[in-house]
């Protein structure tokens, strides 16, 4: 059975849509670029929903230390 | 769109001396000319608005912010988007 690391997965979910939890409640939702080793993450045509309100942003480096869920191929609801 | 994988450091690249939102952990908005910026995120904003909640409350010709407190970065690439996304 092969061991796949958490970057590994991470690494997959390049070029498609990720679902990101933040620790207080907020949530992105965009294609992912790239990420680092801190789990900052490039993301684009992002969604953000905070506080039930939603925006949209073009291209974000969203920083790592605050990420609390990813899921990959997943979405707002 | 590539496909290639961008780094934080990629976008740090084409992200110097364009107009970026920094928005902080604690929700404050800061739209300015990015001239530094370095791999804590601790970032140099030129020309700065700082806003929360949408309201403009003060502006700064030249601001230091530390790292730690950022959000998120964001770049506007592509004027046409913008117009676009609504919202």
């Amino acid at each position: 059975m092969t061991t796949i690391l958490p970057l590994g997965l991470l690494d997959k979910a390049i070029s498609s849509r990720v679902w990101i939890l933040m620790k207080d409640d907020r949530e992105f939702e965009g294609t992912l670029r790239g990420f680092d080793d801190f789990f900052n993450m490039v993301l684009e045509n992002v969604i953000e929903l905070d506080n039930g309100k939603k925006s949209k942003l073009e291209s974000i480096l969203l920083n790592g230390t605050q990420i609390c869920l990813i899921v990959p191929g997943g979405e707002i609801r | 769109m590539s496909n290639e994988k961008r780094t934080s450091a990629d976008f740090f690249k084409q992200v110097f001396g364009r107009t970026v939102t920094v928005k902080l952990h604690n929700r404050t908005e800061y739209i300015g000319v990015l001239a530094a910026l370095d791999g804590n995120m601790n970032l140099v904003l030129e020309q700065c608005e700082e806003y929360l909640e949408q309201k403009l409350i003060n502006k700064y010709g030249q601001i230091l912010l530390r790292g730690n407190n950022v959000l998120y970065i964001s770049a506007k690439f592509n004027q046409k988007y913008q117009q676009e996304a609504g919202i």
